[in-house]
């Protein structure tokens, strides 16, 4: 005979996002997509790294990443939300987020941010991407 | 097996908060090692052993990814090591392992712990360290432990809490010549005995804080190492020992895993008589207690630690110098971070690099940490 | 230099799943102002001592974990459990070392093989070590009254640890003391359980109240 014991481990956090990070956050919050391109090598990143994780020892600076991503690839879950992975010309990474568009999207298809008007620093400031006009 | 020596050694400062990201901290440490080495390009070390302590404090469950890009492990062998606190000198006793064995020429040890984020502290989570159906529900937290076994150590030995206060006072002067240190002061065994009481006989100033940090170290083989610096540290024994998770059922008057360890590690590095061979000590210390409790351990002798503090022996310029570094009570507590300072401190006093710290003719020095529920013992013993 | 604490508001998170929704809700209302001035303080320091460029704006997101579990207690614990609620303590004994374990266990890892004597004890014993709380989990925050706890070893069950003459082993168990002047608490005090009543009793380490000293 065995028993049961429940708990819970609960505890809230204040998270820093760190140097990149708040470069990328407080341009969302702006309207913009901020990635970075490495001193040395010349490789971009988006979101944006404080350093060149293939180089390591470089600076990077920080740059405007193109309105215009393309869809590498998406899904659909259980509740109906479609996800989408949207890589950036020029940039290697992307943004994962949800595709607003209504319908499916498709691999290739051309999409932007659609922003929210009132905005405060965080990935959800992007509504989510639809298909660029 | 190959010798294995430090080559180079860097770390960020520590602090209650840093505002980087974790990876941000450990790419910090990382380059100031790489600097400190200076001929050797991320691109030609063969891999990299990462440790951490619980993940409920950087609040999220992907720790070796963490380390990755930072590290510049994208590509190579990454492992990751987690003994509770003792792993900062467990990921030097590993890595020690991976370079020995022949298969790496060159490894970069990091730690690194990030304890800002959990609100409003991360002592709370420490509660997820103890057993969830017989000990959580009594809603204990961690300075409870350490308060029963301080107890227990001062009935054994007769000690006082002035005395013990002593290494607050002389770690604390120490780390005012440590760079990265976070508390760094010149205080009295009377600020330490006025501070508030958090769990008697502990008082706050007894306590080392929970920091951010990182701390990064390389490893090379003998005829890597001689090529990359003139003055390798060798890693001249290794010792992990674990005891029961039981630690009610143990007495804890005396740490036996760190002893055991210990004696493992010496006779590794052919050391016979500690007391006479052994210049320099760097036992862990994340509260005042416990750096005499685990000179006990590496000593061999228990109670023979509170008699040298009483003699002054355990300051930088007597026979024992224990921390010259300012410990974790100085220094700073980023737990993981907090153990690979400590060998650190190894290789710059051994390397003749620690500046207004060092201890003259240090030849030989032992690092020690400890972990989990009073129950491990990681050493390692270093030569110039 | 600034610090931007974002605070998720029911407009942003309208759309959202509802346990997002509700998580980052929650843990924009527990962490409130956060720790603000202490972050800005800790980004001031940094300048100048990181080869990182620094942003004007440090950005910093709340978040909550909440994370539920359901364990089995096993085969050991179980019974010991059962046994608190009846006002007992139970626990197995080793054939091979001899040591009783309490709470049970049903395997001795000292012998490494299987215990399977069962026993009851009174559950009373000594104070192995005590300490004295005045703070939870918040030290910022004091207890309205000192609490002591301690590990409690249980009579009769002290053993030497093989190859050591250092290090003894015992059943015991980590519990408050009650009913007692911290002043006067000793190692070495004899104490004895206080249980809960009956009808309060739920198979839990809680069903006793507090270890107090043995009287007279």
């Amino acid at each position: 005979m065995v028993g049961e014991f429940r708990y819970a481990i609960e505890n809230p956090y204040e998270y820093p996002a760190g140097f990149a990070l708040s470069v990328f956050l407080e341009g969302l919050r702006q309207g913009t997509l901020k990635g970075s391109r490495c001193t040395s090598c010349s490789r971009s990143y988006v979101p944006p790294f404080a350093f060149c994780p293939h180089c390591v020892e470089s600076k990077v600076e920080y740059v405007k990443v193109p309105g215009e991503g393309r869809v590498v690839t998406w899904t659909r879950t259980a509740d109906g939300t479609v996800l989408v992975f949207v890589a950036f010309e020029g940039f290697e990474g992307g943004i994962l987020h949800r595709y607003v568009g209504g319908g499916d999207p498709s691999e290739g298809m051309r999409v932007r941010p659609k922003f929210r008007s009132e905005r405060i620093g965080s990935i959800l400031d992007i509504e989510g991407f639809e298909p660029s006009r | 097996m190959r010798r294995v020596a430090i080559v180079g050694a860097g770390m960020t400062d520590f602090r209650s908060m840093l505002p980087h990201s974790s990876p941000e901290m450990i790419r910090e440490a990382v380059k100031r090692c790489l600097d400190d080495v200076g001929s050797l390009s991320i691109r030609y070390v063969d891999g990299v052993l990462c440790a951490s302590a619980p993940d409920a404090f950087d609040g999220y469950h992907d720790k070796v990814s963490i380390a990755n890009e930072a590290a510049g492990a994208i590509g190579k062998p990454i492992t990751r090591v987690f003994v509770g606190g003792g792993s900062g000198v467990a990921a030097a006793v590993s890595g020690w392992y991976h370079v020995a064995s022949g298969l790496f020429d060159t490894l970069l040890v990091v730690a690194w712990e990030k304890m800002s984020p959990p609100y409003p502290h991360a002592q709370k989570l420490f509660q997820t360290i103890f057993e969830p159906v017989i000990e959580q529900p009594l809603g204990p937290n961690l300075i409870w432990i350490f308060a029963l076994e301080m107890r227990r150590y001062m009935e054994a030995h007769n000690l006082s809490k002035e005395l013990i206060a002593e290494v607050a006072v002389k770690n604390k002067a120490n780390a005012l010549d440590h760079p990265h240190a976070q508390l760094g002061a010149k205080i009295t065994v009377e600020d330490v005995l006025r501070s508030e009481v958090m769990v008697w006989p502990v008082n706050r100033l007894d306590i080392s804080p929970t920091s951010d940090g990182a701390v990064a170290i390389l490893l090379a083989s003998e005829d890597v190492a001689r090529k990359l610096t003139d003055t390798p540290v060798w890693i001249d024994g290794v010792a992990t020992c674990l005891d029961s998770q039981y630690w009610t059922n143990r007495d804890l008057a005396f740490p036996y895993y760190v002893y055991l360890a210990a004696q493992k590690a010496y006779r590794m590095a052919g050391i016979k008589n500690p007391l006479k061979e052994v210049d320099v000590w760097e036992p862990y210390d994340p509260f005042t207690y416990k750096e005499l409790h685990h000179l006990d351990g590496l000593l061999g002798k228990p109670g023979l630690a509170p008699k040298l503090l009483k003699e002054g022996q355990l300051h930088r310029d007597g026979d024992y110098p224990a921390s010259p570094s300012g410990g974790l009570l100085g220094v700073g507590n980023p737990i993981a971070a907090a153990g690979l300072m400590k060998v650190a401190e190894l290789y710059w006093q051994l390397s003749e690099r620690a500046g207004k710290r060092q201890v003259p003719n240090a030849y030989v020095g032992v690092a020690q940490a400890w972990g989990d529920l009073m129950q491990v013992g990681t050493v390692v013993v270093c030569r110039r | 230099m600034s610090v931007r604490l974002v605070k998720f508001r029911r407009e942003t998170l309208a759309g959202l799943d509802e346990g997002l929704a509700g998580l980052l809700s929650r843990a924009t209302a527990e962490v409130g102002e956060g720790r603000i001035s202490s972050w800005a303080k800790a980004l001031e320091e940094v300048k100048g001592r990181t080869e990182f460029e620094v942003p004007e704006t440090l950005v910093v997101t709340p978040y909550l974990f909440d994370f539920r579990y359901r364990r089995s207690t096993g085969v050991a614990l179980t019974r010991f459990l059962e046994g608190l609620k009846e006002g007992k303590f139970v626990g197995t004994r080793c054939s091979g070392c001899g040591r009783v374990l309490i709470p049970p266990r049903t395997f001795c890892e000292w012998c490494f093989r299987r215990v399977d004597e069962w026993i009851e004890h009174s559950g009373e014993g000594e104070v192995a070590t005590y300490s004295i709380a005045h703070i939870g989990t918040n030290p910022k925050v004091r207890l309205p009254r000192p609490e002591p706890i301690a590990v409690i070893w249980f009579e009769g069950t002290k053993v030497l640890r093989p190859n050591s003459k250092t290090v003894a082993h015992a059943a015991g168990i980590l519990h408050r003391l009650g009913e007692v002047d911290p002043q006067e608490i000793r190692i070495g005090m004899r104490v004895r359980p206080v249980w809960r009543p009956k009808e309060e009793r739920v198979g839990s380490i809680t069903d006793v109240l507090y270890f107090a000293p043995v009287r007279g």
